[in-house]
């Protein structure tokens, strides 16, 4: 009777373990399952380029430069989720070492440790005349 | 009794393990695939730029294309300005921005084949064999054809509007038992000049409509549906007026009736580009309808 005890207690205590395992293995793959540092720099990379391909097809890029005044753009990138942080600059084809034009997300510090930065061609029609352009867009998490 | 109790809880064991070692098999081996998919962002990336040039030679030549593949015809909507507002020569000086400055910043070789586009003429083509050639210089016309070939439109509508005052026009002739229904559309700033008109043509003759700007017949603006130069069924509007501030303004939609399968349509263009060991080598403009 006394052995019989024994061996039902080990058994609910083997049953015990048995879940115990299952449930921080589950956690375990659960948490991994988690965006890792490669699938955070990648979300970085479409970020931005998605930032740079709404810039220009909208026509925002444009009418910044047309205008000198980055205001349409700052306006775009407020409407950006909160967690995003997105610098522009604007160089003209004939000096891309220093930008026309530079708009920095409000209130984004730029301290972070990883950066993703793509590179889009912006073509400026202004009645017969067209000038070209390089748009930078470099984006990074909030910290 | 206590033997069963053993081997039911080895047997509990076991499975739980089996299913153990299974999950964390799955999970790694998705963990990998999903790497391997986010790794390949430099093959993403010569799509990107790809699509990147596609939109500025698009804002340089300055046509619109809407083009909807149906069950058994498809619609071809074009946008034009005759002349366009932008020298289509300009591509040349794209060419070399996009050659040097542009492949400089995205660190990769690109080199674009634009010499079709800068010879006087752009061509458009069509995977069914559809071609829209716009020509520029002293003569602005565009010609929606299939070479050689019947381009089965049946359904033809044309809208014009010129800012400037014609003096006089010649209609073509409707013919009820023809074989392509055309709507035209035209106004320019002489009021009496306006047509809008529906009917039948017959697409086995060349049938014009000219509006004359000027005497003598040097400055005109024409309509040209049908046999065109051995291309039945063929849509040509030829602006030759010498005032560089004339412009027309053209929207075309054509019903083509065919059925297809696919439909791909570019420019008459290349684009080669080059990172590391991935490369690209395809048709600008290139869209899948």
């Amino acid at each position: 009777m006394t052995n019989r005890g024994i061996i039902h207690s080990m058994d609910a205590l083997l049953s015990l373990l048995i879940v115990l395992v299952v449930v921080f293995t589950v956690n375990y793959y659960v948490n991994s399952s988690a965006l890792n540092d490669s699938q955070q720099s990648d979300w970085l990379k479409q970020m931005s380029v998605d930032v740079g391909t709404v810039l220009e097809k909208n026509g925002r890029a444009s009418t910044a430069i047309q205008n000198n005044n980055v205001s349409v753009i700052r306006t775009y990138l407020n409407q950006l989720p909160h967690a995003w942080c997105v610098d522009v600059s604007i160089f003209s084809n004939n000096d891309l070492n220093s930008a026309i034009l530079a708009v920095v997300r409000p209130s984004c510090k730029t301290d972070a440790s990883e950066y993703a930065v793509t590179n889009r061609s912006i073509v400026v029609t202004s009645g017969s005349s067209v000038s070209f352009y390089v748009m930078k867009v470099k984006a990074w998490w909030r910290t | 009794m206590n033997q069963r109790g053993v081997v039911f809880s080895m047997a509990a064991i076991l499975l739980s393990l089996t299913l153990l070692l299974l999950v964390t098999y799955y999970s790694s081996k998705i963990t990998l695939d999903t790497q391997d998919l986010y790794n390949q962002f430099s093959i993403r990336k010569m799509g990107i730029v790809a699509d990147d040039l596609d939109v500025d030679l698009n804002k340089i030549l300055g046509t619109q294309f809407d083009v909807n593949r149906g069950t058994n015809s498809t619609t071809i909507r074009i946008t034009e300005k005759l002349p366009a507002d932008i020298n289509k020569l300009k591509i040349l000086d794209w060419n070399r921005f996009v050659d040097q400055n542009y492949a400089r910043q995205q660190n990769a070789t690109i080199q674009l084949d634009v010499g079709k586009l800068t010879d006087g003429k752009t061509e458009y083509l069509f995977s069914n064999g559809l071609q829209y050639d716009y020509n520029y210089g002293s003569v602005n016309y565009v010609h929606l054809y299939k070479a050689g070939l019947n381009s089965n439109m049946m359904r033809l509508d044309i809208n014009v509007t010129v800012n400037a005052a014609s003096i006089s026009k010649t209609a073509w002739t409707l013919n009820p038992a023809g074989d392509i229904n055309v709507n035209l559309n035209y106004l320019d700033q002489n009021a009496s000049n306006t047509v809008n008109q529906s009917g039948v043509l017959d697409s086995s003759i060349l049938n014009s409509y000219v509006w004359d700007f000027g005497p003598g017949g040097s400055d005109r603006f024409t309509i040209q549906v049908g046999n065109i130069d051995g291309n039945l069924k063929a849509v040509k509007l030829i602006e030759s007026i010498t005032n560089s501030s004339t412009v027309a303004t053209v929207s075309l939609r054509v019903d083509v009736n065919e059925s297809l399968s696919s439909l791909t349509r570019y420019y008459d263009a290349g684009i080669f580009y080059q990172q590391g060991d991935v490369n690209l080598n395809r048709r600008m403009g290139l869209q899948y309808e």
